[in-house]
């Protein structure tokens, strides 16, 4: 009964209401007003983050309406106690705002927090191409406004989107290898994207050709740095550790971190790996970055073989 | 042996290396002020025997890590003003491994209430005007799926 209860001083109290999921923390700022400031506080929210963030698994789970993933339909958390269980603890929304981007990309996500990138511009050629050979009406809408991409942030627990300023876009550009992160220094997170003015397989390869462009959503402004170490495979850009990594061009060696505190450019020596190089010529090699187990892991698929391999780096 | 006496007036009397868990107790000897014994006026003494029952458990089966598992899941399967009574305790002798039980178990607890039931058990008062409520339940559709 309450009246026998003993008073929790307030400290305590936060120590306890730190450790709730946070469906639990939205729920509990509707019981009075201090604790809807307690729980709304940054300071409280960052703590809480900072607690939570290497409990068992939590994913993002993002659903596509249809197979050339035009449009993202559903964002859900789902927070995973075991590996083979679910709890009712996650949040499934549709995001009507979502919905209605067109050409969505999922950059990435840190922290809870998702970076949807819409890439009009980019996709806008492709789009008149299958028109003209498609007669023309199997795209929904006709209207695509032909525009920067604007990119999105989406907390997906509590539906907050923030619209993020578009980046200067150069029309040489031909692809964007984009990466999202968070820089713990200054408490900021950024949007990277590598671009690269011409293609490398048509012309000799020349590291001057890329360029990175970096935003900080805390600043709101876009940075370019226009030297990097060497030629990078322009391809998305994987979040660990405080960097966002990506392949060397060629050189199964290498692989090429960009520290979001000091926004330099790092090497890494690339995975020691059995795998035999590639031969040249007649099949196609695809490597990736990804995130395994909270180390960085590149896999390789080639395309004779059909037999993805994965090294464990880090 | 160090001596401690609740504020109701109770003796326990307990080893010292199993004692300096709480680090208050531990300050309080390096101190010197435990010459014959320790008055610890914030606890009363059915709380002081639980504590200690608890630091002579952790004590004494240190490496038994199923062991004090369960003997933790026991331990706090008491009602809940003796439970606050706990952490309060521990909070005062500064336990922190009990601290860390006893609030992980008060949120476990609490998560899947209502907000009114958490009213009633901190005995908090709504201070919302209906409308306010009303929209703040709003803009937090998500937590209440």
């Amino acid at each position: 009964m309450a009246e026998l209860s003993p008073v929790i001083p307030q400290e305590l109290m936060t120590d306890i209401l730190l450790r709730l999921p946070v469906k639990s923390v939205g729920k509990f700022r509707c019981v009075s007003k201090p604790w809807r400031s307690l729980l709304s506080d940054p300071l409280f929210i960052k703590a809480h983050l900072n607690l939570h963030l290497h409990d068992p698994q939590n994913f993002i789970f993002i659903s596509f309406k249809d197979y050339n993933a035009l449009r993202i339909t559903n964002l859900a958390t789902i927070i995973s106690t075991s590996s083979d269980s679910f709890d009712n603890a996650g949040v499934s929304r549709k995001l009507p705002l979502l919905e209605n981007l067109l050409y969505p990309k999922i950059v990435g996500s840190c922290n809870g927090l998702v970076l949807v990138l819409e890439e009009r511009l980019r996709k806008n050629w492709m789009v008149l191409f299958l028109d003209v050979g498609l007669g023309g009406d199997s795209f929904p809408d006709k209207e695509q406004v032909p525009g920067p991409d604007t990119a999105y942030l989406i907390n997906p627990t509590t539906m907050e989107l923030v619209k993020l300023p578009s980046r200067p876009y150069s029309w040489e550009a031909l692809n964007n290898g984009d990466g999202f992160g968070y820089d713990s220094s200054n408490d900021d997170y950024k949007f990277v994207t590598l671009s690269r003015n011409h293609d490398p397989v048509a012309e000799p390869a020349s590291s001057s050709d890329a360029f990175l462009d970096v935003f900080s959503v805390k600043s709101r402004t876009w940075k370019r740095i226009d030297s990097l170490p060497c030629d990078l495979q322009i391809g998305p850009g994987v979040w660990l550790n405080g960097a966002i990594h990506w392949l060397a061009l060629f050189d199964d060696s290498l692989i090429v971190a960009f520290d979001l505190i000091s926004e330099e450019f790092k090497p890494l020596p690339g995975p020691n790996t059995t795998i035999p190089p590639h031969q040249g010529g007649s099949y196609f090699r695809t490597r990736k970055l990804v995130v395994l187990g909270g180390c960085l892991a590149m896999t390789v698929v080639d395309d004779q073989e059909n037999l993805p391999r994965h090294e464990i780096d880090i | 042996m160090i001596v401690l006496n609740s504020s109701d007036g109770a003796t326990f009397e307990v080893e010292e290396s199993v004692a300096v868990q709480s680090q208050t107790i531990k300050h309080m000897i390096e101190d010197n002020c435990a010459d014959t014994s320790i008055p610890l006026p914030n606890v009363n003494g059915v709380t002081l025997a639980r504590v200690l029952e608890y630091i002579k458990k952790h004590a004494e089966a240190k490496d038994d890590e199923e062991g004090l598992k369960s003997f933790d899941a026991e331990f706090v399967k008491v009602d809940q003003a003796s439970l606050f009574e706990i952490i309060l305790a521990a909070n005062y002798l500064d336990i922190k491994g009990l601290l860390d039980l006893t609030c992980q178990t008060v949120a476990d607890q609490i998560k899947d209430l209502t907000v009114e039931e958490v009213r009633a058990i901190f005995n908090i008062m709504n201070d919302f005007t209906p409308e306010e409520e009303a929209k703040l339940r709003n803009d937090h559709a998500w937590a209440f799926e």
